[in-house]
């Protein structure tokens, strides 16, 4: 019976706010650590979701711009026109193109546009498709000696602005307004 | 009593190591997860990548065979215009990619333009394009000069020039120079002019070449009384001895005229691809050559191009209208005297490239490159 008593002795006040204190500082501990997992979480779903999108800008660039035969980059622009424009040999689609522009609107959002053919067998530049996710704060080109450099602001919802430098190098040498010829 | 307490004491121990455990499985596991689908990604972008690099250095290789005639053993092409499969290996070799496959590699004809297009496989991915090469005709730069010396131009009296003169060393007495649109001194053009001569020198070592000792026994020069008359129309016609001239000279048609020996003009002028009674020049363009000595030519109206090894010392009497329509080259120095008029025309130039198709003389001085002008990839 006394070891039955024994085993029934409660904690000791001190005992209990003892394992409290260390309970509560673990608690605080583990909150923090929570915390600080969560931003990191939520900053690297942002710069993966920045990423994926400057990669979708990059992807659909890039052959376009290896098959460019004339690049025009425009300094000031609307939506009739675009901020860069790539002209190549009309691909055989439905319906066929022979351009293709990229901008951004008044909104911020990146788009492009094809120069689509149209049954009389002309090409006119079509509507601006929006194709990603995050706004573009900046876009600029620049061409040197047959390299294309390319800058991108992605603009992510948190505020954040995120810059890519992309350099690219044209296939065909610009063949200027005779195509080319030479002696 | 004791003893089993402690057992339920261990028994929660071996639990919480299980839920342990569990929660490290599962983490390890996501983790895995995560890691496999990125490395599938980051694989997939490089097959891609790979891939179309591939393709690009599939169509470098086969453009170097652009020209190849398929009549030749073991061609790059077949007649179909497909790639020789050995040769479709051959590449494979070169770029070290056992797990490349080139399903198709073909070359087909637009005009004067040559397409290559390539459907290649590379672990999965394939990949198309499409490549279209242009010819370029580049030629040596002397043929945009009227005058070019590879050592000196003396202008020693009023000349009239219309057009760029280049000298390897000085262009002296410039202000005698009238009407140069550009004058280069110290150019570098010694060795294109060593290019035109080597040219020139397989002119004369072609199986083709009319060689005469002397013009009197030449079947294609007629003595017109006051004046004679050479037809050198698409021949190379090779004077072994010294071109002796007691009365004018009128050299006709597109071809080249080699002199071996010394210019002695005793009477008359040089003319060429001129009509003296209708006072107009033909669409012609002769070549002269003088391989040795000093020539020392008297112009009348000439059109084409006069090239010297040595020092040419050259006079076209300006007062009586003559003038050389074409270019004047010296290996060494040029002397231009008083009266003289060049005016640059390089229409003597195409004169050059279909004499060397004519008669086969491997050339250097108009050079044919196929360059890319479209690029198409799908």
């Amino acid at each position: 019976m006394m070891r039955i008593l024994k085993c029934e002795k409660g904690f000791s006040l001190v005992e209990v706010i003892l394992v409290m204190g260390i309970i509560t500082l673990m608690l605080t501990v583990l909150y923090a650590v929570f915390m600080n997992s969560s931003s990191v979480y939520d900053f690297n779903t942002e710069k993966i979701s920045v990423q994926q999108d400057h990669r979708a800008i990059i992807e659909r660039m890039a052959p376009y711009i290896r098959m460019a035969k004339k690049i025009t980059i425009n300094e000031s622009y609307d939506s009739s026109n675009d901020k860069v424009r790539f002209e190549f040999t009309p691909i055989i689609d439905s319906p066929s193109y022979n351009g293709i522009g990229f901008g951004i609107k008044e909104n911020g959002e990146f788009y492009y546009r094809k120069c689509i053919e149209t049954s009389s067998g002309d090409f006119e530049w079509g509507n601006r498709m929006t194709f990603i996710n995050s706004r573009v704060s900046s876009f600029e080109l620049s061409q040197d000696d047959g390299k294309l450099t390319i800058s991108i602001e992605l603009l992510e919802k948190g505020g954040n602005k995120y810059v890519f430098v992309d350099e690219f190098y044209p296939r065909v040498p610009d063949q200027g307004e005779n195509g080319g010829e030479k002696e | 009593m004791n003893l089993k307490k402690m057992k339920r004491q261990d028994g929660s121990v071996l639990i919480t190591g299980l839920i342990f455990m569990l929660v490290l499985i599962i983490l390890v596991g996501a983790l895995s997860l995560s890691l496999n689908s990125e490395l599938k990604i980051v694989n997939n972008e490089h097959r891609l990548v790979q891939a179309q690099y591939y393709a690009e250095s599939v169509i470098n290789y086969a453009s170097f065979y652009l020209e190849e005639d398929v009549s030749e053993t073991a061609s790059f092409w077949t007649g179909t215009g497909e790639v020789n499969p050995g040769k479709a290996k051959e590449i494979i070799n070169k770029l070290k990619a056992p797990d490349l496959e080139i399903i198709s590699l073909r070359r087909m004809k637009d005009n004067e333009n040559y397409i290559l297009s390539t459907n290649i496989r590379y672990k999965g991915v394939r990949d198309n394009l499409m490549v279209t090469f242009a010819p370029f005709h580049e030629r040596l730069g002397i043929f945009d000069k009227a005058m070019a010396a590879g050592g000196n131009v003396n202008v020693n009296g009023k000349t009239k020039v219309d057009g760029p003169v280049a000298a390897g060393g000085d262009v002296n007495n410039q202000h005698n120079l009238e009407g140069a649109s550009d004058i280069q001194e110290n150019a570098d053009i010694e060795k294109e002019l060593a290019l035109l001569e080597g040219f020139l020198e397989e002119a004369v070592k072609n199986s083709g070449t009319i060689s005469i000792s002397s013009l009197e026994y030449c079947e294609y020069a007629t003595d017109n009384g006051d004046h004679i008359i050479l037809d050198i129309d698409e021949k190379i016609v090779y004077i072994t001895g010294n071109l002796t001239m007691d009365k004018s000279l009128y050299i006709m048609g597109s071809g080249f005229l080699i002199i071996e020996g010394s210019l002695n003009q005793n009477n008359g002028l040089l003319f060429a691809n001129y009509n003296s009674d209708t006072g107009t020049y033909t669409d012609d363009y002769a070549i002269l050559y003088f391989r040795t000595g000093n020539p020392n030519p008297k112009m009348g109206n000439f059109k084409g191009a006069m090239v010297g090894k040595s020092d040419v010392n050259i006079i076209t009497e300006i007062a009586k209208g003559f003038e050389i329509i074409g270019a004047v080259y010296s290996g060494n120095n040029l002397n231009v005297n008083e009266g003289t008029n060049v005016k640059h025309d390089d229409g003597f130039v195409e004169v050059l490239k279909k004499m060397a198709d004519k008669y086969d003389i491997p050339d250097e001085i108009v050079i044919t490159t196929y360059k890319m002008v479209d690029w198409m990839e799908f």
